[in-house]
């Protein structure tokens, strides 16, 4: 499945308001992601294998960095460019 | 000796040698920790006094590790605490120890009130507006620790609803850094990461261990804990030749980064502590970084390590990896279901640990300390007093003396290399409005070791579930570290009874998660 951006971004934050069950509002507000509360190591995983089973992408170990997380827009581009995840 | 006085000899000896290498990489010398100790340790003195307790609220760095020699030096002794704590919790245990200053690497804000002044680890000690008054500025301070006197307190997670504060001695804290030492030597020309957090008992290895010898320390920072890959990078790009780590965070290591693909070419000794590691990770990893030599060693914070196990090559078939034989100066006595303790042969029971490195107690709460030591008729100790720390753990010892783990006896479950008493995380949630009654279950999960999951049967006033679960989760962060944060709320209309009315926890876990599967398809 290769989504348009905007409903990959959808995906992406439902996803982390799921999680760490925080209102959507949250995670559309944050500054940055690493930020919002309950975001650790086990979210971070736990995020980037829901959002691999849903988007049908591996997401290659050497893209998993502090970066990735900047943003929705950073995370979001892991998925909408697969060349780049799978490189 | 005691622990810090190794230190500063080697930083007499070698001043020019490295000490640390910061965040950016940047060097430290042993000259530059040695003043910066010895200026701390005035300032400390002078503002504390010859007694007392100073917290250190400050996340891996040289400064926050100058900090604690620093209050050593002074006599006094340290408690670190978790600077990504919630604000209640580092409030408590700031009150519980009664520090008299904290020494923190971020402001801290009046409206947070810890109950002492703060100051900054990284204060320049050396610029004359700081906060050292000039005569007091070469000052060295006239009272020395004692053996017996307390090194530092280190809190961990306590069963009746608050962190419990245990008590280390210089002289168990020497119990275990001499052991360590002639053990897992290190050598000027090692580069050793500081991987475990600060308020662990993992770095006392590498802090103590590491800086006597000359050794140059990597604080590895906080956030490459989250991101295997950016963790990876930081021990191949340093050239870490010394890693004390969980074996959780060992294991995303492992599935998470290109550790597998590259290896780690410098890395000379893995020692794993905390958890148990499950064979079939382990066995990666030993492939992984072959020929490093690798050890698990066991024990719990009221002792550090009391047994130790270095592998000689990879885990046969599945059988677990044993904790190993009692390390120098420690008896591992099995407390048996008639309450007798055996101290030699094959046999099963409770792990008791005596000698040195034994705690006095806990803080504040003479009740825990009392149920958790065992006065002892039996051999004579090694070194302490007659006296064995009940552990809680079930091991197996067998005809060649080597000690295999079993369980546990009780609610205390570890998570990431964290201890974690489920009745805590239980009490905290009981506490939040909305919830009538409530049980939190520890799921096994191959990386994290253990998943913990809140099941809540919600209050009759409480029909959005969403809501309540949203609720409960940040009035747990407001409250409880992360790591004891469940990491899953189930809302259930009722909770399983066993025939004596007591919630039947047996199957409930896997009735939830079911449930959870169900409702992910």
């Amino acid at each position: 499945m290769m989504p348009d951006r905007l409903t990959a971004m959808r995906e992406v934050t439902t996803a982390i308001a799921e999680y760490l069950r925080v209102p959507v509002i949250t995670v559309q507000s944050s500054a940055a992601l690493l930020d919002l509360p309950g975001f650790d190591s086990i979210a971070v995983v736990a995020v980037l294998e829901r959002l691999e089973e849903t988007f049908d992408v591996e997401v290659a170990p050497e893209l998993v960095v502090p970066e990735a997380f900047e943003s929705l827009g950073t995370l979001t581009d892991l998925f909408v460019h697969p060349a780049r995840s799978t490189r | 000796m005691l622990i810090h006085h190794a230190v500063l000899d080697r930083a007499d000896r070698a001043p020019n040698g490295i000490a640390f290498r910061d965040a950016h990489g940047e060097p430290v010398t042993y000259g530059q920790l040695r003043r910066r100790v010895a200026a701390l340790a005035a300032l400390l003195h002078r503002r504390v006094g010859t007694a007392g307790r100073v917290a250190i609220l400050a996340r891996k760095s040289p400064d926050a590790i100058a900090a604690m020699l620093a209050t050593l030096c002074a006599g006094l002794s340290y408690v670190p605490i978790d600077a990504a704590a919630p604000a209640q919790r580092r409030r408590f245990i700031v009150r519980d120890a009664a520090c008299a200053l904290v020494l923190a690497d971020r402001p801290v804000p009046d409206a947070e009130d810890l109950g002492a002044p703060a100051l900054s680890v990284s204060a320049d000690l050396d610029d004359p507006a700081g906060p050292l008054d000039p005569p007091d500025r070469h000052a060295r301070p006239d009272r020395h620790a004692r053996p017996d006197d307390e090194a530092y307190v280190l809190y961990t997670s306590g069963s009746t609803g608050t962190p419990k504060g245990v008590v280390i001695t210089h002289r168990n804290a020497a119990a275990f850094v001499g052991w360590a030492a002639r053990a897992f030597p290190l050598h000027p020309r090692d580069q050793v990461a500081v991987h475990a957090p600060l308020h662990f008992d993992l770095p006392v290895y590498d802090i103590y261990v590491g800086l006597a010898a000359g050794a140059t320390l990597h604080p590895v920072p906080e956030r490459a804990a989250l991101f295997p890959q950016a963790c990876y990078q930081f021990l191949a790009d340093r050239r870490i030749t010394s890693l004390y780590a969980v074996p959780s965070a060992l294991t995303a290591l492992l599935n998470r980064s290109t550790l597998r693909a590259h290896g780690l070419p410098a890395l000379r000794q893995l020692l794993y502590a905390g958890e148990e590691f499950r064979p079939q990770p382990l066995r990666a990893l030993l492939e992984a970084i072959t020929p490093a030599t690798v050890a698990n060693l066991y024990g719990p914070i009221e002792t550090n390590v009391i047994t130790s196990h270095t592998l000689t090559g990879p885990p046969a078939g599945d059988p677990r990896v044993p904790i190993g034989r009692p390390v120098e100066d420690v008896l591992i006595g099995l407390r048996g279901a008639d309450g007798t303790v055996s101290w030699d042969g094959p046999g099963e029971g409770e792990i008791v640990a005596a000698g040195g490195c034994v705690t006095p107690g806990y803080l504040n709460r003479p009740d825990l300390t009392a149920a958790a030591m065992l006065p002892l008729t039996g051999p004579p100790g090694p070194s302490g007093p007659g006296r064995g720390y009940r552990t809680g753990d079930f091991a197996r010892r067998d005809a060649d003396g080597v000690l295999h783990l079993l369980g546990r006896r009780d609610g205390l479950v570890k998570t990431r290399g964290y201890r974690v008493e489920l009745g805590e995380v239980e009490a905290a949630i009981g506490a939040c409005p909305g919830i009538a009654e409530i049980v939190v279950l520890a799921e096994p999960h191959p990386e994290l070791t253990n998943r913990l999951h809140a099941v809540v049967v919600a209050a009759p006033d409480q029909p959005d579930h969403r809501a309540l679960s949203q609720r409960l989760t940040a009035h747990c962060r407001d409250r409880l570290p992360a790591y004891m944060v469940p990491t899953a709320v189930h809302v259930l209309p009722d909770l399983p009874r066993t025939s004596t009315g007591k919630i039947a926890r047996a199957g409930l876990l896997d009735r939830i998660l079911d449930r959870a599967h169900r409702e992910r398809r």
